[in-house]
């Protein structure tokens, strides 16, 4: 009976905070501002928990009780970052980003040019034709079609971004189905943020109509 | 020409609430990106293990959650073992003990023999790299601190290659951390199958067009293409949430392309000098 009355207490405050931020498409009111800080502050709280149980405790504290003093190391290092509220010694911080970046940039670069560039690249360079030469009417197979529209869009594509010659004559043309295909990838991106956008407000909606409102309109 | 747009705010609530008070019930076409996830899992025999990566937080759960729960539903369904966990945004852990504690009421599965929830870990790439060599490690205890060692749902697994399948299911980039440093390392081994909301869909479809991942699931639509074919509707006497929601999609879908072509219409009808001015 608690855990029910825990749950409707928990839809009623979702409830009205939906509405108190959604009230900001009116115009900018106190209930709005009142449910962002909340929001604000709610986030802050979570992410300090977290940071202290599952970075903090297991990392730091855990290891130095188990008399592992080699994570006094990084702890040093991560102490360092706060010298960049001193001005006089903000060029301490200097140091542990050094670090952080030179090893991020030395693992995460041979892997990216591996599955990144390597393996998008070669998976451009496909045969362009493998139907059937001696029947006219099966050369192509629309494999081959996307094939030859990808080697299209990634060669047109490069060249709308080539800037070190005049894009004049033949070079103005392939730039320019270039640009087709950069707006038909707009498009498709933007017709793709339409949808989630709108499906983030059918959440919402359906929430406040079915989970809060639901009971007392006979919507399940 | 000034026009208010509350006006337009309200009939998209219109627009968006009919539905779901009065269902449409229109049908749902699966895509081969959405089977180029379904497949691999639905061929997995009994017992196979299952990392299902919660890598978003609940702004997009309307997105996401139905995706989650319809992926989750096939593994248990298939007598799967699952385990849950987050590396990138910090708030996936709760969301992924949510979902699953949900989803396993009802197919009366176990906290621990069927399915566990490792938590969150953050290092972003690390956690895959480490996760690579030995889970253990990376992963000392679940997210309710018990050790891994203690939960049966672990026996066999101590790296990422004695996954049967991943599916990452993400609201930013982190299935490129999943490719570059999980599949890269072990292409023989690791598959990965990713769902994630529909504005990075189209950025997800060149490592499916390289063959890094299996499939994807795209958005509210491709949730809903999961619930079809998980026959989510039969087994569970409605429609599923994701499903549910396309009603209301494809509505607001036409009112906004309604808008598009009164508002080039209008656009091209009011005189040039005019339009200048305003």
């Amino acid at each position: 009976m608690a855990l029910i009355g825990n749950e409707t207490i928990g839809i009623w405050i979702a409830a009205i905070l939906t509405l108190a931020i959604y009230s900001f498409l009116y115009k900018d009111n106190p209930a709005y501002k009142f449910a962002e800080h909340i929001f604000v502050g709610m986030t802050a709280g979570y992410t300090l928990c977290i940071a202290y149980y599952n970075v903090l405790q297991p990392n730091l504290i855990n290891e130095l009780s188990e008399h592992n003093y080699w994570v006094l190391i990084p702890a040093f290092l991560g102490l360092l970052m706060f010298s960049r509220f001193f001005s006089n010694i903000a060029w301490i911080s200097r140091i542990p980003i050094s670090f952080v970046i030179g090893v991020g940039a030395g693992i995460s670069i041979p892997y990216s040019v591996q599955g990144s560039l390597m393996k998008q690249s070669s998976s451009t360079i496909t045969p362009l034709i493998t139907g059937n030469m001696s029947d006219i009417w099966h050369i192509f197979t629309f494999a081959d079609i996307s094939n030859i529209l990808i080697l299209l869009g990634v060669v047109s594509v490069l060249f709308y971004f080539f800037f070190s010659i005049e894009q004049n004559k033949g070079l103005k043309y392939l730039s320019k189905i270039g640009i087709i295909y950069l707006m038909i990838f707009f498009g498709a991106s933007f017709g793709y943020t339409v949808m989630g956008r709108v499906s983030l407000v059918i959440g919402r909606i359906r929430f406040l109509l079915v989970d809060w409102l639901g009971p007392f309109i006979g919507l399940s | 020409m000034k026009f208010d747009r509350r006006i337009i705010y309200l009939f998209v609530v219109i627009a968006i609430a009919l539905p779901i008070i009065f269902p449409l019930n229109l049908k749902v076409k699966t895509t081969k990106e959405v089977l180029g996830v379904y497949d691999p899992i639905e061929k997995l025999p009994e017992g196979s293990k299952v990392l299902l990566v919660y890598d978003y937080e609940p702004s997009s759960g309307p997105e996401l959650d139905p995706m989650a729960s319809a992926v989750l539903s096939h593994c248990f369904e298939k007598k799967l073992k699952v385990v849950g966990m987050c590396m990138w945004i910090n708030t996936g852990a709760a969301i992924a003990e949510k979902n699953m504690t949900q989803v396993a009421k009802m197919y009366n599965k176990v906290n621990g023999t069927d399915y566990v929830n490792l938590g969150y870990k953050s290092g972003g790439y690390a956690v895959v790299l480490g996760m690579g060599d030995n889970i253990r490690e990376t992963y000392p205890m679940d997210y309710h601190r018990r050790k891994l060692d203690e939960l049966p749902v672990m026996k066999g697994i101590n790296q990422l290659r004695d996954f049967d399948y991943i599916v990452v299911i993400h609201d930013d980039s982190s299935v490129f951390s999943w490719i570059n440093y999980g599949y890269e390392r072990y292409p023989d081994r690791v598959r990965i199958g990713t769902g994630c909301t529909a504005v990075m869909a189209t950025g997800n479809y060149p490592p499916l067009q390289a063959k890094q991942i299996t499939g994807i699931i795209g958005g509210l639509k491709g949730a809903s293409e999961y619930e079809k074919l998980i026959d989510y509707k039969r087994k569970h006497g409605k429609s599923g949430p994701a499903t549910a929601g396309m009603d209301s999609q494809s509505v607001i879908h036409m009112f906004i392309i309604l808008l598009i072509v009164l508002g080039n219409i209008m656009y091209f009808t009011v005189d040039k000098k005019k339009r200048n001015n305003d």
